[in-house]
């Protein structure tokens, strides 16, 4: 009695284990150069999202709000340009940062030449940006 | 002699099925080991080799050890249930008196039994991680599954050939039985502890799941932080098992161990304290790698250390290392702890130390004044911490070893350097999520703290001027008060905010907002929670005692209440003999309430308990112990406790409990906010070309 049921159990077993459809088998999806940088850019737009209502709060001051905001965009214009370059897209050119023309830093001629201009809320931005990091207004080719 | 002995069939019939029962219990515990030998081989070989058919049977395999082991575990509750007293664990924690829920409860009560509950939870976990991902993380599975099953093939090594729940008593080679068990434990014969236990080890057992998909991201190099997301949910319920299984072990002790102690720093209370600490320094670490990408290494050690102390605290449970009223018995088993851990420790160290440029990352800390750095300084507190009470923990060993002396480390000790730890944890709790990323500036610092910090100041002072001289008591009531605040503004700041953008009022708008962000509100209940639990703790610096020997009819004061010993009686039932008292208690000459401890003597084991009486109020619990009768066995032995806010503790508790339900809910996803306005720009204007942005849900 105890052997047929061992036995039983041991066919049991290796029927599950070694009887497996096609199908059933694993499929092992190719490693994607950019969805971790789609997540490190989804993460960085919450953090946007955040820093703005932590300032409608009255949490952050608005130089801590501004620098953040200024930070987190440049975050993002990093990701763009590692993605930019992974998927073998034009290089986005080099510019000063956010950041500094927000501060108003030294080359801000420079900034002011190559700024690109958000039609809606007149945003400025002096790298290539998709959508206005102020208002969300698509800015087609990166520019206005 | 002689004499031909005819056994009545029905009586055949149960000694079979008896004997198929531990037969078949052992053989699946052996088979189930096996198996895990080959999920780990078959898995590892399978992704290295590119087999995909070697990694669905290791998958399989998980499945199938899930079976087995829940044939065994059903295996042995029906015997403790049935009473086969053959089986010397039956016999060991089980009696023919005890109600069947206890029955049940027995399968944990014991060494054996509770090892492969350790097993069967580990293969459930196991069983769900691989269905829930059947479908993804294909890369990395192959190593979660060997890992998982490198964990199950060592217990079920433990339960199948070592300290095996299937092994019969016998008397030379014939089997034999007794008339009956020696019962559970008595001080386990209480509801807390009959769901104590399980619930802990639902904690223990599932930060193994995290570890897996930590270690299998590093040996695999993935890049990103899916298995973060993977397992965020995985590691808040654990934590919050563990969490629970740590204070229902405090309320039971509390309850029965007769001085109102709910946290002794018992070796194994220890034991589960560490990975907690542990646990909830990588549920905040791991937060820096979500939103920055930082701490990378930080949350592979967090992570890994909580896994590792997991499987060390089961081990101070069994090894006889130290002395526990939490002890199983001293047996063997402990070796075979020593030997994984060191095998799991050089594994884990090769690989982190292997993985750093892997792991490494450019950012850097601009300032110590900023969200980055409090995160920091919780890792760092929460480690300090860890370290003090395994420091403390081990001493009594670590002693012994270098001097051949025993030197035992008490609650003083470990009060001494927790104590200010805790204030300062504390104090980050409050300070942390206030701090802006990268700099704070000095105008949101003032904005924030300065009230906060003035009022805290302000309490402080009034309560020393009304007579609060324990300095540690002050701060902590202070420090309470601080974070209290600050917690409640974030809500109502939040709430204002949100409620001028959709027209709400106060308090609907705060539960919008708890709606949107389940992750961050959530998490401030759990703060919540942890304030309030500190105020009980404080409570501990005003406790009050006396022990007294009162006659029938005799009187005692203690604080503002007057007590009467009204009544003595005995008595007995089946399992236990008592000593029942009735003590009448009066305030200002009124009467209040009737309170009734009780001492019981088991028989079966020759225990004694002691079943207190509380009476609870959020000031204060007023605690009586029937502590016995005296010498001469005219006057009872009265031992009476005041714990000032002790309850504060249990309701903290129960808010931790909320709060990471709330934690666990999924966040409402607002779309047009979360996409900064991308799809309303392109439902004005459909000629827009939109970048198909994920949605950003905070809550996931």
């Amino acid at each position: 009695m105890i052997l047929a049921a061992s036995i039983a159990l041991i066919v049991i077993v290796l029927v599950l284990l070694l009887f497996i459809r096609q199908n059933d088998l694993p499929y092992v999806e190719p490693v994607s150069a950019t969805a971790h940088l789609d997540e490190r850019k989804t993460a960085i737009y919450e953090n946007i999202r955040d820093a703005n209502f932590e300032y409608l709060m009255g949490k952050l001051s608005e130089d801590d709000y501004k620098q953040t905001k200024a930070d987190l965009q440049d975050e993002l214009s990093e990701v763009n340009a590692e993605i930019a370059s992974a998927t073998g897209a034009k290089p986005l050119p080099v510019k000063p940062s956010v950041a500094e023309s927000a501060l108003g830093a030294s080359g801000s001629t420079v900034v002011a030449s190559q700024a690109i201009v958000c039609p809606k809320c007149g945003a400025r931005y002096t790298t290539a940006m998709k959508f206005c990091g102020e208002c969300g207004q698509p800015l087609k080719d990166g520019a206005a | 002699m002689g004499g031909s002995h005819k056994r009545k069939p029905h009586t055949e019939a149960r000694n079979l099925s008896h004997s198929i029962m531990e037969n078949l219990g052992s053989l699946a515990i052996i088979f189930a080991f096996l198996l895990a030998i080959y999920a780990t081989v078959a898995s590892v070989v399978g992704s290295w080799k590119d087999r995909p058919f070697l990694v669905a049977s290791g998958e399989r395999a998980v499945y199938a050890i899930w079976a087995l082991l829940t044939l065994a575990s059903g295996l042995l509750v029906s015997a403790l249930v049935q009473g086969d007293f053959r089986l010397s664990y039956v016999a060991a924690n089980s009696n023919r008196e005890m109600p069947t829920f206890y029955k049940v409860a027995a399968w944990w009560g014991g060494q054996e039994g509770s090892l492969l509950l350790w097993a069967w939870i580990l293969a459930c976990y196991a069983a769900v991680a691989v269905w829930t991902n059947r479908k993804r993380h294909r890369r990395i599975m192959p190593y979660v599954v060997a890992l998982l099953m490198g964990t199950t093939a060592f217990f079920t090594l433990l339960i199948g050939f070592v300290v095996s729940p299937f092994d019969v008593l016998a008397v030379g080679k014939l089997v034999t039985a007794v008339p009956d068990g020696n019962g559970l434990n008595p001080l386990l014969q209480h509801p807390a502890m009959i769901i104590h236990p399980p619930i802990l080890y639902l904690g223990y057992v599932g930060f193994a799941v995290p570890f897996a998909f930590a270690i299998a991201s590093l040996i695999k190099r993935e890049p990103g932080e899916k298995w973060i997301h993977t397992t965020r949910r995985w590691t808040l319920v654990t934590w919050l098992f563990q969490s629970a299984g740590i204070l229902l072990g405090a309320g039971w002790a509390y309850e029965v161990l007769g001085w109102g102690g709910y946290w002794g720093w018992d070796p194994v209370e220890n034991a589960s304290l560490l990975p907690w600490i542990t646990g909830t320094a990588f549920l905040h670490s791991v937060m820096m790698q979500e939103k920055k990408g930082m701490m990378k290494v930080w949350n592979m050690v967090l992570i890994s250390a909580t896994f590792l102390l997991c499987i060390f605290g089961t081990f101070l449970t069994r090894s006889g290392l130290v002395s526990s009223v939490h002890a199983f018995a001293q047996s063997d088993i402990g070796d075979y702890f020593v030997g994984f851990l060191a095998v799991a420790i050089g594994l884990v160290v090769y690989l982190i130390l292997d993985g750093m440029p892997f792991l490494r990352t450019e950012a850097r800390l601009d300032s110590v004044v900023s969200r980055e750095s409090s995160f920091l300084f919780n890792n760092l507190l929460l480690l300090a911490s860890c370290f003090a009470v395994l420091w403390g923990t081990l001493f009594p060993v670590i002693s012994e070893a270098i001097t051949g002396e025993k030197i035992s480390v008490d609650a003083p000790f470990f009060n001494r350097v927790m104590v200010p730890i805790g204030l300062f944890l504390l104090l980050l709790t409050g300070m942390g999520p206030l701090f802006a990323w990268r700099r704070t500036s000095t105008e949101s610092l003032k904005r924030n703290f300065l009230w906060p910090a003035v009022a805290a100041l302000v309490v402080m002072v009034v309560l020393i001027a009304l007579g609060v001289h324990h300095a540690y008591a002050a701060i902590s009531f202070g420090f309470c008060f601080f974070v209290a605040v600050i917690i409640i503004m974030e809500f109502v700041k939040g709430g204002l905010a949100l409620g001028k953008r959709t027209g709400q009022s106060l308090l609907p708008a705060m539960v919008e907002l708890t709606r949107r962000n389940t992750r961050r509100y959530g998490g401030y209940m759990v703060h919540m929670a942890i304030v309030i639990m500190f105020v009980g703790f404080t409570g501990s610096a005003f406790n009050k005692e006396m022990t007294l020997e009162v006659p029938v009819g005799g009187t005692f004061k203690i604080g503002g209440y007057e007590l009467r010993v009204r009544d003595l009686s005995k008595g007995q039932n089946p399992n236990y003999m008592w000593d029942h008292a009735k003590v009448d208690v009066y305030v200002n000459s009124k009467f209040l309430i009737t309170m009734e401890p009780e001492r019981r003597l088991y028989e079966s084991s020759g225990q004694s308990t002691s079943e207190v009486s509380i009476y609870r109020q959020p000031r204060e619990d007023l605690y009586l112990n029937f502590a016995g009768m005296s010498q001469d066995g005219q006057k009872a032995v009265i031992q009476a406790y005041i714990f000032p806010l002790v309850s504060w503790i249990w309701v903290g508790a129960w808010v931790m409990f909320l709060g990471t339900f709330v934690c666990l809910v999924p966040s409402k996803v607002d779309r047009p906010s979360t996409r900064n306005s991308l799809v309303s720009a392109s439902a004005v204007d459909p000629s827009l070309e939109v970048e198909e942005e994920p949605a950003v849900s905070t809550g996931d």
